[in-house]
């Protein structure tokens, strides 16, 4: 259907209104990163590299940073685990028990994570285990472990059988089968896999909030500067936090877009 | 040798491959089935028990009570905060479907398809920054001595800063921020799923752009309409770092009760019930705009 000039020219205008609105917060939080003035305010005082030293020489801020980095490695290892077993198993129900079976496991997504939060914190108190980074960990993977099944699902179901029942018929068990045929020609889906949930659970707040103990992650020091005032050294965290989710998220997607492993 | 192949053989016939891998479909699945029964429902489950509990000396105690939810049902602060909440989430679905439609209708209908994917990709960009650094950057753009009111005063628009910071609408600028892609998204996909040849016909018929607009698109895009304001609303709902952040302290939302009765009272058993009832609310709410979509299925048909 064609639209009139006008209407065509107003909704592209509209578009990169948008658009700019959708971005304004980032490149906000980029510029003053640089700015001198410390109550991120214009008019532009000048240019300054303060915040990022300030932020690299506070201890509790690399401290958190390095146990965010500790749970979403753990986050991104479990999961692929999980995800791996589960979309390999999924391999061979219908389309129907499948998608049922997707349905129950990725429901942690549809339901607020401050609930989850709650409900873990109550439930590993209870079985006394008290609130710690490897309890946020294995929040985070409540929610990381469906997706990376579904990533890996996906990729499996691009692969031929043809190569695993060779091996089986060439003698490999079932496990050997797996680790030797499967695993290789599901590679990208799960390094993808791993790096989104790792982004995820890098960058995840609520649950963190509610397990985490005496070490915190990044997301949770970050409630607690925000709480304590204006601080610049916060649009440095920003701008970085941006650059290395942003090329994470690239580096996966190219993973994924890699059509075929070469043979070796 | 013989040994290895015994799984593909039952009494010395071949079993089918599918048979036999089917037969252990289970024993994959069971790991990532039982983190989930052990970690998703069992504490979702304790949620909705433990708000018939009390809490003994800092210890949750299975004491059956209603007190925690007669205590939430008698206090005048905690029914004001859930009609904020309401209000809030309810507005920020509103705003949000009203500026996204357009958006996604110049995506699905204007927009030359080779330049689609760039634009799409533009619009979940800003989800790469850390959700509490981008409303600290709105504190930023709409503070009295914000990016915004500078620009505005520069321009000579207003003489005095428009005071945005700390009250709902900052709030809601927040949340709309955050949530304006989600909803794009869902009706991007409605609405490029909708046949060509369905408007050529109503106009064929004798329809204008307008008519063509509200009998054919518009009922054919409920879908995303609704499924996207499903999601909108559950997570504007239970979000409480926008209104902790943008919308300052005076007025409380609802999920706020919940961390503080974590953090200030240690009362579980009560933030438990408000998380019930956060819950029903929102399964409420979901099974509102579903029973709509029902309906207006049918009507398409």
């Amino acid at each position: 259907m064609s639209h009139p000039r006008g209407v065509r020219l107003l909704l592209t205008a509209y578009v990169y209104l948008m658009l700019l609105f959708l971005f304004l917060p980032i490149i906000v939080t980029i510029v003053f990163s640089f700015n001198l003035d410390r109550f991120s305010s214009l008019p532009w005082r000048g240019f300054t590299l303060t915040w990022y030293e300030r932020l690299f020489s506070n201890t509790d801020m690399l401290d958190s940073l390095k146990n965010s980095l500790v749970v979403g490695l753990a986050v991104g290892a479990a999961s692929v685990v999980l995800g791996f077993s589960g979309a390999y198993g999924l391999r061979n129900w219908n389309a129907r028990r499948k998608n049922l079976f997707m349905l129950a496991m990725i429901s942690p997504l549809a339901v607020p994570w401050m609930l989850l939060g709650l409900g873990i914190l109550v439930f590993l108190n209870n079985i006394g285990l008290q609130r710690s980074l490897l309890a946020v960990s294995i929040g985070h993977t409540v929610f990381a472990a469906p997706l990376a099944m579904m990533i890996i699902d996906a990729r499996l179901a691009t692969l031929p059988r043809s190569l695993e029942e060779a091996a089986w018929d060439l003698g490999a068990n079932r496990i050997r089968a797996v680790w030797d045929v499967v695993v290789p020609q599901a590679l990208p889906g799960v390094a993808a896999a791993f790096l989104l949930t790792f982004t995820l659970s890098f960058d995840e707040f609520i649950i963190a909030w509610f397990l985490s103990g005496f070490d915190v992650t990044l997301p949770v020091r970050i409630w607690g500067m925000m709480r304590s005032g204006v601080n610049p050294t916060l649009n440095a965290i920003g701008a970085i936090v941006f650059v290395i989710s942003i090329s994470l998220t690239a580096l996966s997607q190219v993973i994924l877009r890699r059509k075929e492993v070469p043979a070796k | 040798m013989a040994k290895r192949l015994a799984p593909n053989t039952k009494g010395g016939r071949p079993v089918k491959t599918g048979q036999f891998l089917r037969g252990s479909a289970g024993l994959w699945l069971a790991p990532i089935a039982g983190w989930q029964l052990l970690f998703y429902l069992a504490p979702v489950a304790y949620v909705f028990l433990s708000g018939f509990w009390t809490m003994k000396d800092f210890r949750l105690t299975p004491s059956w009570t209603l007190a925690n939810y007669r205590q939430i049902l008698s206090e005048p602060m905690y029914y004001r905060a859930y009609v904020t909440s309401l209000g809030l989430s309810l507005g920020t679905v509103a705003l949000t479907i009203a500026l996204a439609y357009p958006l996604a209708y110049c995506l699905a209908f204007i927009v030359p398809r080779k330049h689609r994917p760039v634009l799409l990709v533009a619009l979940i960009a800003p989800f790469w920054t850390n959700y509490l650094v981008r409303a600290y950057s709105w504190q930023t753009i709409l503070a009295n001595s914000g990016v915004l009111n500078y620009v505005l005063m520069a321009l000579g628009i207003v003489k005095a800063p428009v005071e945005i910071l700390f009250t709902h609408r900052a709030t809601t600028i927040g949340l709309v921020h955050y949530l304006l892609a989600i909803m794009t998204l869902n009706l991007y996909t409605t609405l490029e799923n909708i046949e060509p040849r369905l408007l050529e016909a109503s106009q064929d018929l004798g329809a204008n752009r307008l008519q063509t607009f509200f009998r054919v698109t518009l009922p054919l895009s409920s879908g995303g309409l609704v499924t996207g304001s499903m999601f909108i609303f559950v997570l504007a709902f239970a979000d409480f770092v926008s209104p902790a952040v943008l919308g300052g302290q005076m007025q409380r939302v609802f999920p706020q009760l919940v961390v503080d009765a974590v953090q200030w009272t240690v009362n579980w058993p009560v933030a438990s019930a408000f998380a019930v009832i956060m819950v029903a609310t929102i399964l409420l709410i979901a099974g509102l705009l579903g029973r709509k979509l029902n309906v207006t299925g049918g009507a398409v048909k």
